[in-house]
């Protein structure tokens, strides 16, 4: 019945590899992998909308993608709360028989947090997908929500994820250049630093506003389409019509906001960026490539603009990164390191985003392939990039196919790229510093404009 | 709690034996006189247990506030000899089950626990 586990209990021995040990259905994404390797397919499961693709792989995964992140938050804190009572008890099962079950058929359970999301995902083996879109949507239409499992288990974990993402100054940063950026809705923090008076009423008033059809997607990677929308159809059938939450209008402001801390030194530059989707714009995606700073190379520090810069001061790391929303998106650098290299290096950092008016063809050649990479890393991995295509399903009811966005990706010249810096560095810029601000410089010490 | 459960149902789905009984067994509460210094029978439950130490701690704010006003006070009566008011008296339809919902769930969970504990994949 299920060839795929078969083949992997023989020994792997990449059997799978085959077109031949796969049933005949999926044989035809491997007919011709230089044109479409993986086809995004969409559809509607009794109003839940479901998008999936299938490589034949024999693991599978599952998201669900909720439009019920941190921006659209009644409380603070809120979205957080929700998200840390995933997989929690439910009305068909208690807590500790999802856990000790999905154990015991080997699978994977997460749930994620952004401004924009919560997903609930599952990574499985590839025969295991109706038990886990049984699960999922258990879990979206029916968790009980009991005020004991949120004394005695979210508020402590959740605790502890803020705990754990507030010592890495590198997070705080980019936090405070958010709340410059946006102010309001994704200016907000993402976690629940502050828990103001809510409990499980609340959580599930939100859980009730926010958990409809138009509000989420499923989204499946490595399962047959019309499995996944046969058992969607059956298993989610109780997620109802509704409305859409809204947020805040993203308007940017940009500025500046510093605060102290004792477990390091990170100073986040960000800009306006790239919304996610159909409106994608790809030459910023290729400017933080062309900036770059994360090295590919084991032992070099790569040949990236930024990566030129952290040559010179060791200890000191940047990265250049967008980050899409559903109508909006920052693109940032994030510079860590300790506090008198930092002040040296900053300055340098700013230079090279000025430096882009100088690149070369070959630069230019170079962030293309690496971006492409990437993507496709992300679109052929299982567990990867299935947010962002949720996100943009939910948000517009598309998903823009690999292919075009390799397409746009290629299609960026060095004159957009060189235009995308010089109207960043124009604008104005969303500055967070984090760490000793004794030493630390302010924004227009560096030659950014606030 | 799952044995006191057990018998009372099986009382309970038998109208002859339960309209027999019934009568008794309010009579025996009228006696035993714990409500007449103000305690509802579940304040009465053996609470030196870690079950129903979790269960206490998952009461509702409002309910575990009641239950430490119901010992102070029932206390009080113990230690000057008095009975309270016969209008303070907790009435038969005042004491209900109130401790005993998250009793049951918490011995649910513990027997889910011990059942995947000693389980064998075939």
């Amino acid at each position: 019945m299920f060839p795929v586990r078969n083949a992997v209990a023989r020994g792997v021995s990449r059997q799978w590899l085959r077109p031949s040990s796969l049933s005949l259905q999926h044989s035809r994404a491997f007919a011709s992998p230089a044109s479409a390797p993986f086809t995004y397919e969409v559809s509607e499961a009794a109003g839940t909308k479901v998008v999936s693709k299938d490589t034949g792989s024999p693991t599978a995964s599952l998201a669900v993608v909720i439009k019920a992140g941190s921006r659209y938050q009644p409380l603070p804190g809120l979205s957080h709360a929700l998200e840390h009572f995933a997989f929690k008890s439910t009305l068909k099962r208690s807590a500790l028989f999802i856990t000790r079950e999905v154990e015991l058929m080997g699978g994977v359970l997460e749930t994620s947090l952004s401004r924009e999301n919560i997903v609930y995902k599952a990574r499985f083996l590839r025969g295991d997908l109706p038990y886990f879109t049984e699960l999922l949507g258990d879990v979206v239409t029916r968790t009980k929500l009991v005020p004991y499992e949120y004394t005695e288990r979210v508020i402590p974990t959740m605790e502890n994820e803020v705990a754990l993402a507030y010592s890495d100054p590198s997070f705080v940063a980019l936090e405070a250049a958010h709340a410059s950026a946006y102010h309001h809705g994704l200016g907000l923090d993402k976690l629940s630093v502050v828990r103001k008076n809510f409990g499980v009423e609340e959580i599930g008033e939100f859980a009730a506003a926010a958990f409809n059809q138009s509000n989420l997607a499923v989204v499946g990677s490595g399962v047959p389409h019309a499995e996944l929308s046969k058992y969607t159809t059956e298993f989610f059938a109780d997620v109802p019509a509704g409305e859409t939450l809204k947020a805040h209008a993203p308007t940017y402001y940009g500025g500046e906001s510093r605060a102290w801390s004792k477990s390091g030194n990170a100073v986040v530059i960000a800009f306006p960026g790239s919304a996610g989707g159909p409106a994608f714009k790809a030459e910023l995606n290729i400017l933080s490539y062309v900036l770059g700073g994360q090295s590919t190379i084991k032992w070099s520090p790569g040949n990236s603009l930024l990566g030129k810069v952290t040559e010179k001061f060791p200890g000191v790391s940047a990265v250049s990164k967008n980050i899409t929303y559903s109508d909006t998106g920052l693109f940032y650098i994030s510079v860590d390191g300790p506090a008198p290299t930092l002040v040296k290096a900053l300055p340098e950092v700013v230079n090279a985003i000025k430096s882009v008016a100088n690149i070369t063809a070959e630069d230019l050649k170079r962030a293309i392939q690496n971006a492409k990479f990437d993507f496709y890393t992300a679109a052929e991995e299982n567990a990867l990039s299935m947010e962002s295509i949720g996100q943009s399903i939910v948000a517009t009811g598309k998903v823009p196919q690999v292919q075009e966005s390799i397409k746009a990706l290629e299609s960026v010249t060095l004159d957009s790229v060189k235009k995308a810096a010089s109207t960043i560095l124009a604008g104005k810029a969303a500055v967070g510093t984090v760490g000793d601000l004794h030493i630390l410089p302010y924004a227009t010490d560096i030659g950014l404009n606030v | 709690m799952a044995a006191v459960k057990k018998i009372s149902s099986y009382i309970i789905a038998r109208p002859a034996l339960y309209n027999f009984i019934r009568p008794i067994a309010e009579r025996y509460c009228e006696l035993s006189g714990y409500r007449k210094v103000g305690l509802m029978y579940e304040d009465l439950l053996r609470e030196e247990t870690h079950t129903v130490q979790l269960a206490l701690k998952r009461l509702p704010p409002r309910l575990a506030y009641d239950r430490a006003f119901r010992i102070r006070r029932a206390l009080q009566c113990s230690v000057t000899h008095t009975l309270l008011p016969k209008d303070e008296w907790i009435k038969p339809e005042e004491d209900v089950p109130y401790l005993s919902p998250y009793i049951e769930e918490i011995e649910k969970e513990e027997s889910e626990r011990k059942m995947f504990d000693s389980m064998t994949r075939k």
